[in-house]
């Protein structure tokens, strides 16, 4: 059962439509991307398709509904907080793409030695911050990341990258915590992003209690009872090690 | 990079920061020396949160990483629904540059997007919520 769930939550992905407004016409890029990947994995890809039709200044961003996209979230995570509440209900999800003035998202610091833009690495440094500051919060210091060589680093982000289960299980024992302190939990309100680490013997009731009259979603499913938070967060952590709860 | 390095000056953090860190325990009366990180970005900062009760806001302590230069005095008091964002934007402006890391405890990079309060919620230590600062990369 375990193993069927994270089986399904790796490879559980999302169709997604990003089009492009030309003078005139759209013109669209089809990908299908994992839940728990991020989406400037997949940016240069997207830039390299679109030059072919028009020149543009670099970043690009893309929007929801007219939403820049905060792309040092989880596709998945995205997903469910932006386009699960709304009552358009289309598959595959349409994302639009702009560029010029960059919106008040994270900007994209990290460049090539020839200046152009690094997406990626830039969504991984984003990554293993967020890595450090769940594992601070498991541990109460981020050591455990800290002291990943430089070797097992690359092969976690490039598991990440490649989608590759094997190599991502390798490095993920590295910094299982056999003495956990806290749960890092994170939870998606009113746009907001609420901290709720949590004690190992917590249940779900303790942070729902907190948003009467709401639904909850995990992964994009549902959830209404009254589970441990660890056995929540085993099963339903993203790649980060955050458990990520949106309620809307 | 680890808390280790932050005991090592846990000494002078109390004799540096002693008489700030007096004012900020008091409510009320003595709130006019502490510093006001909300109204020094009144200018730079066009979100709407700004002026809220002192008694609800945390405490942030700010400690140089390497050869960037301190802030003095390091402790504020600020709104707990701030973001990061406009820490970093403080920052840079305070310290006339265009760019700056910013850490928690010596430890990890905060997304912009991060509502204070709920770091502070999570990351506090005696009541403070530590945030490093360097002009260059400090923890890969």
């Amino acid at each position: 059962m375990e193993f069927e769930v994270k089986d399904k939550l790796w490879n559980g992905s999302i169709n997604i439509i990003i089009s492009l407004d030309t003078d005139d016409s759209s013109i669209e890029y089809l990908l299908t991307v994992p839940r728990i990947s991020y989406l400037p994995i997949y940016y240069e890809s997207i830039a390299k398709y679109f030059k072919n039709f028009l020149e543009f200044t670099q970043p690009f961003w893309l929007e929801y509904n007219s939403i820049p996209i905060k792309w040092n979230q989880p596709v998945g995570l995205l997903y469910d907080h932006l386009h699960l509440p709304s009552t358009i209900n289309s598959d595959p999800w349409k994302l639009d793409f702009k560029f010029g003035d960059y919106p008040d998202i994270i900007p994209f610091i990290y460049r090539y030695p020839d200046d152009t833009i690094n997406y990626e690495r830039s969504i991984s440094e984003n990554f293993f911050n967020q890595l450090k500051q769940s594992s601070f919060i498991v541990n109460g210091n981020s050591k455990a990341v800290m002291n990943l060589s430089k070797n097992d680093s690359e092969m976690l982000w490039n598991a990440i990258k490649d989608h590759d289960l094997n190599y991502y299980t390798t490095i993920e024992k590295k910094l299982t915590s056999t003495k956990m302190l806290r749960i890092p939990v994170k939870v998606f309100a009113q746009g907001k992003i609420l901290h709720y680490p949590s004690d190992i013997d917590s249940t779900f009731e303790s942070i729902t209690k907190d948003f009467p009259n709401s639904q909850f979603h995990v992964h994009g499913i549902s959830l209404n009872e009254n589970i441990k938070i660890l056995d929540l967060w085993k099963m339903f952590k993203y790649l980060d090690d955050f458990l990520y709860i949106v309620v809307y | 990079m680890s808390l280790q390095s932050d005991d090592d000056d846990s000494n002078s953090r109390s004799s540096l920061g002693q008489s700030q860190e007096m004012n900020s325990d008091q409510n009320g009366d003595d709130s006019s020396r502490v510093n006001s990180i909300d109204q020094s970005m009144e200018q730079t900062t066009k979100d709407p949160i700004i002026n809220i009760n002192t008694t609800d806001k945390i405490t942030i302590r700010f400690k140089p990483i390497g050869s960037t230069s301190p802030i003095n005095p390091p402790i504020f008091k600020i709104s707990p629904d701030q973001t990061i964002s406009m820490i970093l934007k403080f920052l840079c402006k305070r310290l006339k540059v265009k760019f700056i890391y910013i850490y928690i405890l010596n430890s990890f990079q905060p997304n912009p997007d991060e509502i204070l309060g709920e770091l502070f919620k999570t990351f506090q230590v005696n009541n403070e919520l530590i945030i490093n600062y360097c002009n260059t990369m400090a923890f890969g």
